[in-house]
């Protein structure tokens, strides 16, 4: 039964020494001088296509969106776990409808509570 | 509408036409003779010994079959490029089926087609934020000689005046086959690169 380890021994010294292979042999490559090394201005400026840059690319950008895609995604997998449970409403007996229909209550005011607390924070108001 | 001009562009585009069209004044000034194709970096001599000319061609040969063109079409040679891209013409079978965006992961550009002028400064300036080593194929007559435009006052008489070129590939434009002749003929020119002693060099050119 042991020796069918072997091959995990094997699998283990592949595993250490090819990751070490590929970040060594670069390193190598690059102090023996086989890959050139020439940094100019030009090389090390900001590609923008081929053009000039005028200016630098750390600069803000409005992540105003953000607020409404999560408020959107919230509201697409509700409706993605309430279209099984509609479609199936019907088919169930009247004791159960009750106990799916209360279930289907707890979970939509969890996230009417996401829902109120956004609304409150002027979440959807664009400024 | 101004506003929104100001704020893109610390001037105003008048001003931008202007230092372009200097650029470019510039660019044609300094380039009016060709630039003599490189060989200098392929070795007609054998390393005189075993372990070397082994190693040397190893790596020849992983260089070759690893050229990532730079995805970049200029004019109507651009199509052939892609229906060789394509599967039809799979230019995975050399080992460069990712053209790449961005010229910090290409090594190779194929100029497909007609270059003018006012494009020339971009190109070199893409052509320098290559890494090394770097391949230029010249694909089409327009980028060999200027083909049809070559006496025009807006097209770069054959790419050679503004980068150092390795391979040429004629036709009008070329089939995808002829395309693949040129890069069969520059791996044989990779392959033969000293990549040991002679380091490979390529020019700055803008």
């Amino acid at each position: 039964m042991l020796d069918n380890f072997g091959t995990l021994g094997i699998f283990v010294a592949v595993a250490i020494v090819f990751p070490l292979l590929l970040i060594g042999l670069p390193l190598v490559f690059r102090y023996t001088g086989i890959i050139p090394q020439h940094p100019n201005s030009v090389k090390q400026d900001i590609y923008e296509s081929g053009m000039k840059p005028f200016k630098g690319a750390w600069t803000q950008f409005n992540f105003h969106y953000y607020t409404f895609a999560i408020l959107f995604v919230v509201m697409d997998v509700m409706s993605v776990f309430l279209f099984p449970w509609a479609a199936n409403f019907i088919g169930l007996e009247s004791s159960e409808q009750i106990w799916a229909l209360l279930s289907v209550v707890v979970f939509v005011a969890i996230l009417l509570v996401g829902f109120v607390y956004a609304w409150r924070k002027k979440a959807l108001e664009w400024k | 509408m101004a506003d929104y001009d100001k704020l893109i562009l610390p001037y105003s585009s008048g001003e931008a036409s202007i230092e372009e069209g200097l650029m470019v004044e510039d660019l044609m000034a300094r380039s009016q003779q060709p630039i003599p194709d490189p060989d200098e970096w392929i070795s007609g001599v054998d390393h005189g010994g075993v372990v070397m000319t082994t190693v040397d061609a190893l790596l020849g040969w992983a260089r070759k079959q690893s050229l990532w063109p730079m995805n970049f079409g200029l004019a109507c040679c651009a199509f052939e490029m892609m229906a060789a891209a394509g599967n039809r013409w799979d230019i995975s079978r050399f080992g460069m089926e990712i053209f790449r965006p961005s010229p910090r992961q290409a090594d190779m550009m194929i100029i497909a087609g007609t270059l003018t002028w006012k494009m020339a400064p971009a190109v070199c300036r893409l052509y320098d934020q290559m890494a090394e080593p770097k391949w230029v194929l010249a694909m089409g007559a327009c980028a060999c000689s200027g083909g049809t435009f070559s006496e025009s006052y807006s097209v770069v008489p054959g790419i050679n005046r503004i980068l150092p070129v390795d391979v040429y590939v004629p036709g009008c434009p070329p089939r995808p086959e002829g395309l693949y002749d040129g890069l069969m003929e520059l791996h044989e020119k990779i392959k033969k690169a000293d990549t040991l002693r002679g380091k490979i060099h390529m020019p700055r050119v803008d």
